[in-house]
This record gives C-alpha cells, structure tokens and sequence, in this order.
C-alpha cells in the first residue's frame, strides 16, 4: 500500500483540486502573458485581465478533468487487480486518453490513448528511477568484522554414498528481527 | 527488539535480570548479581541482561516493533505544547493549509460539476424545441456540456482563491479562525467579480461570506464529530 498518497476514493477529490489549481495558476501565468502580448499598446491591462479570466480557468477545468478520470481508472484498477503497481497507472493513463478522444472516433481514440499509457510510463518510470536513485544512500551493507581465520574444514562425513548433507545455521534473531 | 531483554530462554549463570517480568518503566538499575559464585570481572555486552521494559515501555517485550505516528509516544513533548491545525475531510485528517486548498479545490469542482450537470439537463429538457427523443437528448447533452464545466470551473476558481487568500491572512496574523475564513470569503467573492461592477462585486463577496460564514455556524452547532471540518489552529492538547 502506498502510504504517501490519501486512501482511494478521496484521493480523487485531492488530485482533482490539484490539477485544477495547477492548471488555473500555470494557465494564468500562460495567458496572462499572452494576452499582455497581444493586446493592443494601452489596453494591455486589459487584455491581460480579458485573457485570464476567460481561459484561466478552463485550463484549470482540462487539467481537473484528465486528473479525476485518470485517478478514477486508477483506484478502479486497484479495487479489481487487488495491487497497486505502474500498470495501473498506465492503464489508467490509457483509459483516460481514449475516453477523452472518444467523440473523435476510433483512430483518435487509439492514437490518444497510446499517448496517455506512454507519458504516465514515462513518468512512472522516471519516478521510480528518482526513488531508486534517491534511496541508493540507505543500502544495507554487510559490516567488515575482524574475526579471526576459520579453523580447517573438517574431513567430510561419510554418509554411505548420500549426497551431502548441508547443515542449516540456527536460525538466529537477527538485529532487526 | 534490539537483542537485548531477550535472554529468558538461555541459560544464564551469574547473571539474572530483575525486571525480565517487569513492564513497567523501571529505574536503570542494570543487573544484580543473583549468584552466589563470584562475578568474573570480564563481563561482556552480550551477558547483560537489560530490562527491556526499560528501554522501551510500551512495547513489553513482545517482539513487535511498533511505528508510532505520534512524534513523542514515550512521555510528554519537551518545552510547551504547540497549537496544532485540527480539521477532516470525511474520515481523513485534513490539517494543512494545502489540504485546505487541494480538497476544497476538488470537493468545490465536482460538487459544481455534478450539479452543473443537473442543471444543464434541466435546462436542456426546458428549452429543447420539438418532441422527438433525439432532439431533446441533443439538447440536453449541449446544455450540459454549456453549463457544467462552467459552474464547475468558476466554483473551483472561487474555493481556490479563497483558500489561497486564506492562507495569505493566516500567515500575516498567526491565527487560524472564522474570522480568517469568512473575510477570505468576502475577499474571494468580491476580486472574483470585481471586473463587472462594484455592486456585483459586494453582492458576490455577500454570497460567499453567507456560505461560508452559514458553514461555520452548522459547525459551531453541530456535534463535535464533523464531516468535513475547515482546518484550523486548535488549542494546544493537555500535556
């Protein structure tokens, strides 16, 4: 289970505020600066406001829209697959592609759809690239212990002909166990 | 758990724990020496038995290692108790302003899509010119999908300014209120239409305030088990 993340059915809500203030400031900043540039020189305030608040939000609303149905598919995927891994996410990520091309007919769809799937690959690959890379620091190393040489092997037991048999160690409680 | 207060199933010779039944916090006296044989001056770690009782009261020695959430579970937090942000979202805790913003944001979206939704089909039914299923099934879908990203977009706008304005204000006065809550309403409402007029900018500053200032006071007088609760800074728990 991952735990840095809400439980499933409000993780939807979260991501979708996510997206959306995500989407709404970006766009902001997006259209703000390109309706300060195409606005004629003493209207370029209002342009700017014109621009912001007429596409501001509808960036917001896309970004919002992708989000919630992606983390729909998601937590579906995990309540029927009983486990959460990338190909849910990318699943996920597919389902979400071609639902939103669906009105542009089947070529559109598949085409969208492979798009979705490759970008949440992408980026759960490069997540667990980052997390693999980021935890390099904690590996578990052996610790080089000053013991004294091993006495001579022993002359093998004579099993009558039997493979040999390995000894087990005790099992020992380890440091952590 | 760390090997030690383990040691009851082994042999021991000279040395016997006092405290390998003892879960309570007990005073770090080490070991005794219960033996009459004399104690060997080489005594190594290994032979010490330590009440694990001592070294971790809570987990008495059952050999499950617990992870705690609570920063301090042991005893009471050094220097005073700080005011802590205490809110939910359902089941969830809901304690930073981010928290705040992320499921207001998506709660105020969906809530206006949903609703938009409604409405459209609504209005699509109403104004659909003719009887035959299809162009009334026509208008409905237009008319939804006129009005619910609209209403869903300008709500979701609207909670995320009052959230961001919200935290502006907390972190200017240190306090976390109603106060800040409703005066960021009014604020979010009024710069939300403050491109249309003075007057519908006070009355949609009016409206927000009314909301958000009428969801306060369900909170106020409702039981102590809320739903959905505004995060804000609770007096600081009892030591």
């Amino acid at each position: 289970m991952n735990t840095t993340r809400d439980p499933c059915p409000y993780i939807i809500v979260y991501d979708i505020g996510a997206a959306f203030a995500m989407g709404a400031i970006g766009g902001s900043i997006w259209h703000g600066f390109k309706g300060y540039r195409n606005s004629p020189r003493g209207d370029r305030f209002a342009g700017t406001i014109a621009s912001v608040k007429s596409r501001a939000p509808v960036v917001g609303g896309g970004f919002a829209v992708w989000s919630g149905l992606f983390n729909a598919g998601d937590c579906t995927l995990v309540a029927i697959r009983g486990k959460e891994d990338s190909w849910n996410a990318i699943m996920a990520g597919a389902a979400t592609g071609g639902i939103l091309a669906a009105r542009s007919g089947p070529q559109a769809m598949a085409v969208s759809a492979a798009f979705g799937g490759i970008i949440l690959g992408i980026m759960e690959g490069v997540g667990a690239m980052l997390g693999r890379l980021s935890s390099d620091a904690y590996k578990p190393v052996a610790p080089q212990l000053d013991l004294p040489a091993a006495p001579p092997a022993a002359p093998a037991p004579s099993n009558n002909g039997d493979a040999p048999v390995a000894e087990k160690p005790a099992q020992k409680r380890g440091f952590f166990q | 758990m760390f090997g030690f207060g383990k040691k009851q199933d082994q042999p021991q010779s000279t040395i016997q724990s006092e405290f390998v039944e003892d879960v309570a916090p007990a005073a770090p006296q080490v070991t005794s020496v219960s033996s009459a044989s004399t104690p060997s001056p080489l005594m190594s770690v290994s032979s010490i038995t330590l009440p694990g009782a001592y070294l971790h009261p809570i987990t008495k020695d059952n050999g499950i290692e617990y992870l705690f959430i609570n920063e301090n579970p042991m005893g009471v937090p050094a220097g005073k108790p700080k005011e802590r942000m205490t809110g939910s979202f359902g089941p969830l805790p809901m304690r930073t302003n981010y928290d705040k913003l992320l499921y207001g944001t998506g709660a105020a979206y969906l809530t206006g899509f949903f609703g938009g939704g409604i409405y459209g089909a609504y209005r699509g039914l109403q104004i659909a010119q003719g009887n035959s299923f299809k162009i009334r099934y026509n208008s409905v879908l237009n008319s939804i999908g006129r009005h619910g990203p609209r209403i869903s977009n300008s709500m979701g706008v609207l909670t995320m300014g009052w959230a961001l304005l919200d935290n502006t204000i907390y972190s200017f006065r240190g306090v976390s209120d109603y106060y800040n809550h409703i005066s960021a309403a009014f604020l979010a409402g009024a710069i939300f239409k403050s491109t249309a007029g003075v007057r519908p900018a006070l009355i949609a500053g009016g409206l927000m305030t009314g909301v958000v200032g009428s969801y306060g006071l369900w909170e106020q007088f409702t039981s102590e088990k809320k739903e959905t609760k505004i995060p804000s800074l609770a007096p600081a728990p009892a030591a």
